[in-house]
């Protein structure tokens, strides 16, 4: 999903400390060190708002979100932080600061579960989101998944935005073939008559984010999900997860070559670039960079909707919120600056080049900036697809909410592993599926026991 | 009486001001004090955590101290994934120790051969383990590249695979355990390399030319001699290896993150995941647990052959 | 015939020569000492024998036999080091056993000669122990049980009382000669001490910076040095030099007697300034100048100390004398020679 080696890099730097024994609870400890000097800037400061987001992928969304909140930051008389860090640094940065009590006011949660994992400690922002509602439309049903508790009627966090995946596809080799990669059934059959011409198409097996959403939304098209809509019965164990396992199975020999088993989020990526890959399941980054290097490659690279199933097109997107820790020492100011940072979203979508999808039905009216007309694209409404993108998209947990349980079985792969298991012919598809149902359940049941 | 004591006064030695410090009862405890705040604030405090975390039900979403006894462990030992964990860890760490003091012995034979440039290549050597291990490990992922693989380019150059079934490193799962104890053996190398050179200089002289003398070769000598007497040394290399493979965590994360299909999945990272980016810490502290009896058994080790030195 | 046979031999470290043109034979059954200060090229010489190290040229024989290009292992040589070289990690009995083991021999003959190798080396009681556990002298006894085991054509042995202490070197020096006796076997033993040299070997040969100075008996090396460098390195003070119609006439501190201890002719008398006296208990020692020579050091004199001194006092002059006969004449380059009146003759 994204091409950014680097930000892991330090990210595990970052954790060495992980190395020891007992190093879980070395977080917690680390964690009053980590947070003294916010604690004595805060006590400084009359009025402060320290935010903490991932570096994201694209700069000058951090960019203009830095100059943004400085400037509402003058004008309300409140000095406002931005601190940007790796995403993956994003989970132990959390633990440490909850543990502490102390670190930013507004934390910025990259992926699902980060909300429901920390509901007891953030502020519920219930009263925001139904003020967004009100001005902006309906919350999607990514924001209702990875913020509101059913049972609690808590909403930890505001749905911020989520990044589509979408399918990237050389146009001229799909033509070829007479066929566009529309359903799943066309990437297997499409997929294989380009492997035989030497361009296979690409989904990652590995351990990475990617295959975890691709997977999902695969097995959601089908009708197959690991758990049902209260998200506390598993229910992968099904006639249609196998008929998906038998597809990935398929689509592995006849579509792919063995190299998926290895990739990375960025190996997808330099797979299309390399001029060698028909089919992609990628945000739109990928496409962006070909822009930059090969620009005759992406004229010849098209977007299309996430591949549909026999039940529906669904495809598992990458949500990002805000959360106001309950320890913030300006709960009202940081409410305050995200609803005038939802106020300002048609700004905060243009500076994300359209990355950044919105997660409120009205918030950026049709037609979209840059997806409806972008004049870097050849044709330029080659990225108008993506204005629907709100219609097939959901998130971990599908159907039920996004929690830390969802996240921990996106965690350890299971449903990737699944997968990759069938398709080397490690297991028979029934027993990968019997196998995930059993890895799934304990996570579950361990969870719901919390 | 006052009176007394005041006219003896004078007539004692004036005090040096430093004598509070002077004095060794004063200042070795001070000395100390240091290293045992080190040990107990950020390693005895968050072990014992470690422990109690393991026993209760606490995670990020229901931060509770719960007792739950063991309930736990026999959750993590449920799981198929983390049973193929344990057996990973210790495979990954056996072989890395091997490979890498064997490479080591090998390359500590090399370098006290007289040859230009020695002192360049003995400087060079220490290079694996100075370099930052994540910089390191990212150099080895472009290596392992599917796409882009150095390894393998020079393979298809050399006409010793056919390019249409190149290896994929990270991709199968016995090359990916391959890849990730490469890495580890690579990085434990130019340790084994100090370490047997230092072996190598400290037997005698008068031992070797004996051996030589009473009719020994080279094989003999190596394996008759040297190592039974450097035995000790390599002992101790060897449990620092396995304590630092055994714990390590950034070289699996940052090429494979456990997978294919949990074949590189080691306790580090498992505990990483299951623990901090999932959040229950329970059960993180749990699977970190079982790192401990393992050095346990390697740290009574290490401290039984240095005392064995010491005689 | 001889057992060990070299002919011209040098060795070269670098620009320094540490052999420089060496011939020497050993005889069969032969006890002989190479004598000479630390650095001369002894132990070198000791180890292009056993093969440790290649000679730059020359040639080395092992009983009529060129071993230039032979293994030490094949040569059938033993050698004792200076620390004994012991396997740190091997029992007594291992040790011993160790170069059995190597040449393949069976078990129950590895038992055997250990057992004979302890045996005549009164170490039977210690095969169990390690060699931290041992003493000096013991461990001495292991490396020569280990050097005999193999019935060597040649030992070696490199200083090996040297890390012992006074008391046991004097008992040690007797043993090893008996011991040597008892197994015939030819032995090169070097050392630097000139008391183990005459009072073990049957022959001693003199080596100074790379060059063999003089091989003969301890007696014919002591009363007849080769030259003035074997003169000034035997003995104890050793013998006097005082320059001498362009040499260096040479006499013993010993044969250095006050005028009245000696009677009958053919003597030269000289006229002595005695600056320091030693009592050294059994003997004494002055220290003095003579009159109308010159010496680069002081010149010595040895007395009984049972022998009263009659006015001899430090500071004074007194008459001494020599026996003609114990004067030793040494020519410009330092090599002996006739005394001038013989060559007027």
């Amino acid at each position: 999903m994204r091409s950014e080696r680097e930000i892991s890099t330090s990210a595990v730097t970052r954790r060495g400390f992980l190395k020891r024994v007992g190093a879980t609870a070395g977080t917690a400890a680390l964690a009053s060190a980590v947070s003294l000097p916010f604690v004595s800037t805060a006590l400084a400061q009359v009025k402060t708002l320290k935010i903490l987001q991932w570096s994201h992928f694209v700069p000058q969304y951090d960019k203009w979100f830095d100059g943004f909140a400085a400037e509402w930051g003058k004008k309300n008389g409140v000095t406002v932080t931005v601190d940007h860090i790796p995403h993956l640094e994003l989970p132990a940065r959390a633990a440490a600061e909850v543990s502490a009590g102390a670190g930013h006011d507004i934390f910025a949660f990259n992926g699902s579960g980060g909300p429901h994992l920390y509901e007891k400690h953030v502020a519920d922002l219930g009263s925001l989101v139904s003020e967004v509602e009100k001005k902006h439309g309906k919350v999607h049903q990514i924001g209702r998944q990875i913020a509101y508790n059913e049972d609690t009627k808590v909403w930890s966090a505001l749905p911020a935005y989520y990044i589509s995946f979408p399918g990237l596809y050389r146009k001229d080799l799909w033509d070829e073939i007479g066929m566009k990669p529309d359903t799943w059934e066309d990437i297997h059959v499409g997929g294989a008559k380009l492997k035989a011409k030497g361009a296979p198409i690409g989904i990652a097996l590995g351990h990475s984010v990617d295959p975890n959403l691709s997977y999902r939304s695969m097995l959601w098209s089908y009708g197959a999900s690991e758990c049902d809509q209260t998200g506390k019965r598993v229910t992968i164990n099904s006639k249609e997860t196998l008929e998906v396992v038998k597809l990935v199975r398929a689509i592995y020999k006849d579509a792919m070559e063995p190299e998926v088993l290895s990739w990375d989020d960025a190996s997808n990526n330099r797979y299309l670039a390399s001029g060698r890959g028909s089919w992609i399941h990628n945000p739109i980054s990928a496409y962006r960079s070909i822009q930059k290097a090969t620009p005759e490659l992406a004229d010849k690279i098209y977007v299309w909707k996430t591949p549909a199933g026999p039940i529906r097109r669904l495809a598992c997107g990458a949500p990002n919120s805000y959360v106001v820790w309950r320890f913030a020492r300006n709960k009202d100011t940081a409410i305050e600056f995200l609803r005038y940072w939802t106020d300002n979203w048609v700004a905060a979508f243009e500076a994300s080049t359209g990355y950044n999808h919105p997660l409120f039905e009205n918030l950026v009216p049709k037609p979209m900036p840059i997806l409806s007309n972008d004049p870097t694209s050849h044709p330029a409404d080659k990225l108008q697809v993506l204005e629907t993108a709100d219609e097939w998209h959901a998130t971990y947990g599908y159907p039920g909410p996004a929690g830390p349980a969802s996240d921990e079985v996106a965690d350890n792969f299971i449903v990737v592993d699944m997968m990759a298991k069938a398709a080397t012919d490690k297991a028979t598809p029934e027993e990968a599926v019997a196998w995930a149902q059993k890895e799934i359940e304990l996570i579950y049941k361990k969870w719901s026991a919390a | 009486m006052s009176a007394i004591a005041e006219a003896a006064a004078p007539r004692r030695p004036p005090r040096s001001r430093f004598t509070t410090f002077d004095r060794l009862e004063v200042l070795g405890p001070l000395f100390i004090i240091p290293a045992i705040l080190y040990v107990v604030v950020l390693v005895g405090l968050p072990f014992l955590l470690a422990l109690y975390y393991s026993v209760s039900a606490y995670s990020i979403f229901n931060p509770s101290w719960t007792f739950v006894g063991l309930k736990n462990f026999r959750e993590v030992i449920d799981s198929e994934i983390f049973r193929r964990t344990l057996a990973n860890t210790l495979i990954f760490t056996i072989s890395a120790q091997i490979i890498g003091l064997l490479l080591g012995k090998i390359g500590a034979m090399l370098l006290m051969q007289e040859f230009p440039g020695r002192r360049l290549a003995r400087a060079l050597i220490v290079l694996p383990w100075a370099v930052p291990v994540s910089l390191a490990t990212l150099a080895w992922v472009w290596m392992f590249d599917s796409l882009y693989s150095v390894i393998n380019w020079t393979l298809v150059a050399a006409g010793l695979i056919d390019p249409a079934h190149r290896p994929q490193w990270l991709g199968q799962e016995d090359l990916a355990m391959i890849a990730v104890v490469t890495v580890h053996a690579w990085r434990l190398f130019p340790f084994g390399v100090v370490i047997f050179l230092a072996g190598f200089t400290s037997v005698p002289q008068d031992v070797l030319d004996a051996a030589t003398i009473d009719g020994a070769g080279f094989w003999r000598r190596n394996y008759q001699i040297i190592l039974p007497i450097i035995a000790p040394i390599i002992m101790i290399a060897l449990i620092f290896g396995t304590v630092f493979t055994f714990t390590d965590l950034s070289v699996v994360y940052l090429l494979t993150k456990g997978g294919p299909i949990n074949s590189t999945q080691v306790l580090g990272t498992l505990a990483f995941q299951v623990g901090i980016l999932s959040g229950d810490v329970a059960h993180g502290a749990a699977i970190c647990l079982f790192l401990f009896p393992f050095l346990l058994v390697a740290v009574i080790l290490l401290l039984r052959s240095l005392r064995r030195r010491e005689i | 015939m001889a057992a060990v046979v070299v002919k011209d031999l040098r060795k070269v470290f670098g620009d320094v020569a540490a052999l420089d043109g060496v011939s020497l034979s050993v005889r069969d059954g032969e006890f002989l000492v190479l004598l000479g200060p630390s650095g001369c090229g002894k132990t070198t010489f000791l180890r292009i024998i056993a093969g440790l190290e290649r000679q730059t040229s020359g040639d080395v024989l092992i009983n009529d036999e060129i071993v230039n290009d032979i293994t030490p292992r094949a040569r059938g040589v033993a050698m004792v080091f200076q620390s004994y070289g012991l396997y740190p990690h091997l029992t007594v009995a291992n040790n011993i056993a160790f170069p059995l083991r190597t040449q393949g021999t069976t078990r129950p003959e590895i038992g055997r000669k250990v057992e004979w190798a302890a045996g005549l080396l009164g170490i039977d009681h210690l095969l169990h122990r390690r060699p931290r556990q041992l003493s000096g002298g013991e461990r001495q006894r292991v490396a020569l049980a280990r050097a005999l085991v193999r019935n060597p054509t040649v030992f070696l042995l490199d200083e090996p009382l040297s890390n012992l202490d006074a008391k046991l070197r004097a008992s040690a020096r007797s043993e090893l000669k008996q011991f040597q006796q008892k197994v015939a076997t030819t032995t090169i033993y070097v050392t630097h001490d000139q008391v183990e040299a005459m009072g073990m070997g049957d022959r001693i040969a003199v080596i100074d910076h790379g060059k063999l100075r003089q091989v003969g008996t301890p007696s014919a090396i002591y009363d007849h040095p080769a030259d003035d460098f074997v003169a000034s390195f035997l003995g104890t003070p050793p013998m006097n030099l005082v320059e001498h119609s362009g040499g260096l006439l040479g006499f013993r501190p010993e044969h250095f007697l006050p005028r009245e201890m000696l009677d009958g002719a053919a003597l030269s008398e000289l006229l002595f300034r005695i600056d320091r006296m030693e009592y050294l208990g059994s003997e004494r020692i002055l220290y003095g100048a003579l009159d109308g020579f010159q010496a680069k050091c002081d010149v010595a004199a040895k007395l009984p100390a049972h022998v009263p001194l009659s006015g001899i006092r430090a500071g004074e002059w007194h008459k001494f004398a020599v026996r003609e006969a114990e004067l030793r004449y040494f020519d410009r380059d330092g090599r002996c020679t006739v005394s001038p009146k013989e060559q007027a003759r």
